[in-house]
Order: C-alpha cells, then structure tokens, then sequence
C-alpha cells in the first residue's frame, strides 16, 4: 500500500512539502506565522500561474523557456497603453489585454514550433531574446510606478486577513484565482479530448496522428495556453509589486522549469500533472522565500533551483535504470 | 552533394555569405571596417563566442546540448582568480597563475564530467540536466563572491594583447580548437562514433559502441572549452564575474545553428563554426554601425540576434525539405520511367 502510494510524484512531493515545512519550523518558529505563510503563497502565485502554462507544453513534449519575457512584455506593455489613454476603469481590461498580448507571443513561439518543425528548445531560447531586447529597445526602459488605480489596487485585494501582534497578514486574492486556474486546467487535462490530445501528442505523436488528432494544432494551441497564462502571471506580478519593470523576472525561466520538473512532468513528453505542478511551486516557493530564516543568504537561491531541477529529473532516471538492469535489457531505451 | 557529414552546398552558401558581408560592410564604412586593427579587434572578440559555440556544436552533434556552458565559463574564471589570489602570497605570481589556470582547466572538466554522467549513466535528458547545473553552478558563484566581480593579478594581460602573424593569439586559440576538433571529428574512430551515437545511440549500441563513454567524452571536451573561454575573459580584463556574457548563450547557439549543426544530431561540420563566427560578429558590427550611438543598441541587438536565430533555423529547415520533396520526386520518376505499370500508384 505505502509502496504503491510512493510510485505517485505527487505523494512523495507531498512528503517532502510537509518534511522541509517542518525542518524550517524547527529550526525557526516564525516559518508558520501566518505573515510568512500568506507571503509564500503570495508569491508563489506567479510562478505557479506560469508553471501551469510551461507543464502543458512539456505534456506535448516540448519546452517553453520565454515565458518570463512574455509576461514581462505583457505588464509592461499593457501598463503603457493604458496609462496612455489615462484608463481609470476596471482591471478586468488589463487583464483581458495582458491575456491577448501573452497569447499572440504564445501563438508565435507555437507556430515556429508546430508549422517549422523547430527545437522548442531553440526556438523560446530565441524568442526570450526576441521579446525581452524587443520590449527594452523599441518601447521603453524604465521602470513605470504609476499604475492604472484599478491595476495597482487589484494586487492588494486581500481574501482574508488575520491580525497577529498588531501586524495584519493577508492572504492576496491572486492565491485563490491561481488555485482555480489550476483546478479549471486540470478538468481539462482530465475530462476534455483536448486534455488527453496533448497527452497524447506528447507520448507518441505518430500514433496520436494516426488515431486522427492534428498535432499541430494542439501543440500550437498548448504555447497559446502557455503564453496567455504566462501574460496573466505579468499583470498579476505588476499589480502585486505596485510598478511595471521591464527588465525584472530574469532568469525566472529557471524557477519554472524546475518547479514543473519536480512536479513530475517529464522533457520527453506525455507526462505531467497540475497537483504535481502546483505541489512543486510551493516547495520551490516555500525553500526560496525561507532560506534567509534559517540564515542562508539570499545568494544562494539559484543553488537551490538547480538542485530541485536536477533531483528531479535524476530520481526517476535512477528508478528506470535500476528496472532497465533488472530486466537484463543492456541494449534497448 | 551529400556527404555523410551533411549536405556541402550549406558550406558554399556560409562562405557566399562571408565574403558579402565583407564586401558590403567595406563598401559602407570603406575608411574604419578593412583596416588590420579593426579586424583584430574583431578577431579578439569572435574567439570567446567562437570557442562557446564550439561546445554547443560538439554536444549538437551527439544529439545533446551543453546549456551549462556560459556559466561553466564563468566559474572556470572565478576559481582560477580566486586561487591566483590565494597562492600569489606563497607561490609567487608566476607560479600561482600557472595553479590558477590549471584549477580553472580542471573546473571546466568537473562540470563536464558531471553533465556527461548525469546524462550518459542515467540517461536524463540533456536539456534538464545541463539547465539544473547550470543554476547550480550560477549559485554557487553568486554565493561564493556575493555577486561582485572578483579581480586577478594582472599576469594574464599579454594574452589578449598579443599578435603572432597579425593574428591575436585567442584567436589563435579558437583556431587550434578548431583544428583539433576537425581531425577528432572528421578523422578519427572517436569522431565518426559521435556522429553515429547523434544518428541513433540505439543502433550505436547495437554496434558495440561504449556510447556512455563516447557521451561522457564529448561533454569533458565541452566542459574543457568552456573553461578555455573563461580563462581568455579573464585573461582580457583581469577580472571574472558571474554575470559575464549573459547574452552570449543565444549567439552561442545561432552560430552552432549557422554552422550547420544539426540540433537533432548526427550531421554538420565542426569546421564550419569559424565560418558561421565570423558571420556572426561581422552581422554585430554591421549592427553597431547602423544603429550607432543609440541608447537601445544593445537591447536591439539582442532582438536582432533572437529574429536571426529563428530565421536562420527556419530558413534552413525549408530548403532541407524542399530537397527532401525534390529528391522524393525525381526517384518517384524514375521509377514510373522503369516500370511505367507500377508508376501510377507510386505518384499519387
């Protein structure tokens, strides 16, 4: 039973959540004030936002590096125009714009991709680029405090708030719409033929194209997904830090990545899950925003992604070694 | 002409657009682009991008990629600094430079060994693994040095002020690599084993090729390169860092692309990466011609790079399938032209 449980990536992770919440609790107390809980979850939102977008292309057995530059073009983007034309209305539209830019960014990458026939790897490597000198060059390079009023205020909105020792912690709405995105996406994966092309697709494209599924289109319409959520993760992002940066989130590709990776999705397509994924924005959260609690500089963050991405990717590849020598298969994949 | 490194009309077609862009960027700035010391200066900056897309180039051609290479770079410098500085009191200047360079060397190996590993002996995929590294190599450095730039003792200055024969001598060194890289490729057992492992490792090890070894190889060599790059920056400024040459992993990758390289693996000619590099840095002094003295020149030259790397690739790939679709049609012909009753079901 307890073997069986442990053959699923979203029970160990679970293990390992609740183990190193634990150990950070020990070795500092204030891990679980309610200030600092609210405030990884906060800011795990838009990680997680962009995770889910990235782990649906990784189902289709492809990658999606740009996302950072995406929802960077998307803020800053949308934050110009509306300041341009002094729009005081509801956040809604900037929501709505930033959506449609992230999509169209989302629907290139997919057609160079899916029409081209390119490595995904090389071609968002390229479009990070793209996007990111595009955005600095040609629209602007500061960075822009002055918010539409509907925007600034939205990222302060509070679902809850708990008042501990005369200091209020709130927990930001963005958490709760983040959680139904994920629940909203993994129906789809689950319950709609969509769900299960991409996982077809991704698992073997030959055979998914010979059942009937256009495989281009769902691989293009996997970056458009990735892309929107990605230009949605870029309003949030602005309206929770009050400012437009176009030269924030890089490197943040990394973060993602590792977060999706660790969550059980696999490069190689065909696998993935949202709990898995959500579960591993969280840990990466969760050890990325306390390792100064415990004392360990900031610096060392990216020690910490890297070792997630590799453990991640490492740990299954020990468990299939180890069949692949049970099984006497010396040759064979 | 195919051969079995791939197709030759891809070198006529580099070298068609090496020599007009020499011809248009002399025409356009005739009294500063032909001139020995701009060419030098070109020269000293194609070695360090050159050497990088070599390690792209080799790990493509195994049907793997080395994305840890710019940070590999980076720390090769700051370990090497880090230990001149260290030693210089006891050893001397002279004798800790020499510890410096080869602890520098070494670090390039370690990470190399650990990508070819990783990815060999338990057969993870390359991207996530040489990505993983990487951010494991960038914390450790941005923890070590605390983000700040680490500073050498000044005995590696001659190195990228030397000429020999009107060449800088990193350029020399890019050259030699590449020379090497050529015969190891294009001559030897070992070479024609990586294209075969980048063809399909499956039938590779169906021909009793030692394919973990082959890989683990190939990620050393390119682990070795990358610290050769890292020890030329430092040699030039006297100076590492962690964030040096962020954007050199996307023109890296464009000049492997350019090159030939197949991502995929299997084809491309090492040989051609001098090529593809002097393309690539005559297209930035193009660049920077043109756009001058203008704020965003760097960020539009970062625009630049990604539209061409896109361009390129699909550029590339079209004229592979067109020739694919032509060479379909003509065997298609010939066979309806020998058996004319078969012909008609073969066309359709």
């Amino acid at each position: 039973m307890i073997q069986r449980l442990f053959a699923h990536r979203e029970a160990v992770l679970g293990v390992v959540l609740v183990v190193v919440m634990l150990l950070f609790g020990a070795l500092n107390p204030s891990f679980f004030s309610a200030a600092h809980l609210f405030g990884v979850a906060r800011s795990a939102v838009v990680l997680g936002i962009m995770a889910l977008g990235v782990m649906t292309v990784l189902i289709t057995n492809g990658i999606d590096i740009s996302v950072p530059a995406i929802g960077v073009v998307s803020m800053y983007l949308t934050t110009v125009t509306l300041n341009a034309i002094e729009f005081q209305g509801t956040v809604l539209l900037a929501i709505l714009l930033g959506c449609l830019i992230g999509a169209v960014l989302g629907l290139v990458n997919g057609v160079l991709v899916a029409w081209l026939r390119l490595p995904a790897l090389i071609v968002t490597i390229g479009t990070l680029t793209l996007y990111r000198g595009g955005l600095l060059a040609f629209v602007g390079t500061e960075r822009i405090r002055e918010l539409p009023a509907q925007m600034a205020s939205f990222g302060q909105l509070s679902l809850l708030s708990l008042s501990s020792g005369g200091r209020v912690a709130s927990l930001s709405v963005t958490v709760l719409i983040w959680i139904l995105l994920a629940i909203a996406l993994s129906l789809l994966l689950k319950r709609t033929w969509w769900g299960r092309y991409l996982y077809a697709i991704g698992d073997n494209q030959e055979a998914a194209e010979r059942l009937g599924v256009n495989a281009d289109r769902t691989r293009i319409s996997a970056f458009v997904l990735s892309g929107l959520l990605a230009g949605l993760a870029g309003i949030f992002y602005a309206s929770m830090n009050r400012a437009a940066d176009p030269s924030t989130l890089i490197g943040f590709e990394m973060s993602v990545l590792a977060a999706v990776v660790v969550g059980g999705a696999n490069v190689t397509g065909g696998r993935g899950t949202v709990l898995g994924t959500v579960l591993g924005v969280f840990l990466i959260t969760a050890v990325g925003n306390s390792l100064v609690l415990v004392g360990i500089p900031s610096a060392w963050q990216q020690v910490f992604v890297g070792g997630f991405l590799l453990i991640g990717v490492v740990m299954p590849a020990f468990r299939e070694r180890r069949q692949r020598i049970k099984r006497g298969k010396v040759v064979g994949d | 002409m195919e051969s079995r490194f791939g197709p030759r009309s891809h070198t006529w077609s580099l070298l068609v657009l090496l020599v007009a862009l020499t011809v248009v960027l002399s025409v356009l700035a005739p009294n500063t682009f032909p001139t020995i010391a701009n060419l030098q200066s070109m020269a000293v900056q194609i070695a360090p991008l050159g050497l990088l897309a070599l390690c792209i180039a080799i790990t493509f051609l195994i049907g793997g990629i080395d994305l840890s290479c710019v940070n590999v770079a980076n720390g090769s410098a700051v370990v090497a600094a880090l230990t001149m500085n260290a030693l210089a009191p006891s050893f001397g200047t002279g004798g800790a430079t020499v510890i410096g360079v080869l602890a520098g060397l070494l670090t390039g190996l370690a990470a190399g060994l650990l990508n070819g590993t990783v990815i060999a002996i338990l057969r993870v995929h390359p991207i996530p693994t040489t990505l993983g590294t990487s951010a494991v190599f960038l914390g450790i450095l941005t923890g070590v040095t605390g983000g700040s730039t680490v500073y050498g003792q000044g005995t590696l200055g001659a190195i990228s002020t030397t000429t020999v024969a009107l060449l800088p001598l990193t350029f020399w060194v890019f050259l030699i690599a590449v020379a090497v890289l050529w015969v190891v490729t294009q001559r030897t057992q070992f070479g024609f084993r990586l294209y075969a492992i980048g063809e399909s490792a499956k039938v590779a090890r169906f021909g009793r090729t030692n394919v973990e070894r082959d890989q683990i190889a190939t990620y050393l060599i390119s682990g070795l390169l990358a610290a050769t790059v890292g020890l030329l920056l430092f040699a030039g400024l006297n100076a590492a860092n962690v964030s040096f040459g962020s954007s050199y992993l996307t023109q890296a990758l464009l000049i492997a692309v350019v090159a030939g390289m197949n991502p995929y693996g299997g084809s491309g000619r090492i040989s051609m990466v001098i090529l593809a590099a002097i393309v690539a840095q005559e297209l930035q002094t193009g660049l920077n011609m043109i756009l001058g003295g203008w704020s965003g020149a760097a960020f539009a030259s970062d625009f630049a790079w990604g539209v061409l790397l896109i361009a390129i690739l699909g550029f590339s790939r079209w004229l592979a399938r067109r020739s694919v679709r032509r060479r379909r049609v003509e065997a298609t012909e010939d066979l309806a032209q020998a058996e004319p009753s078969h012909g008609a079901s073969l066309n359709r």
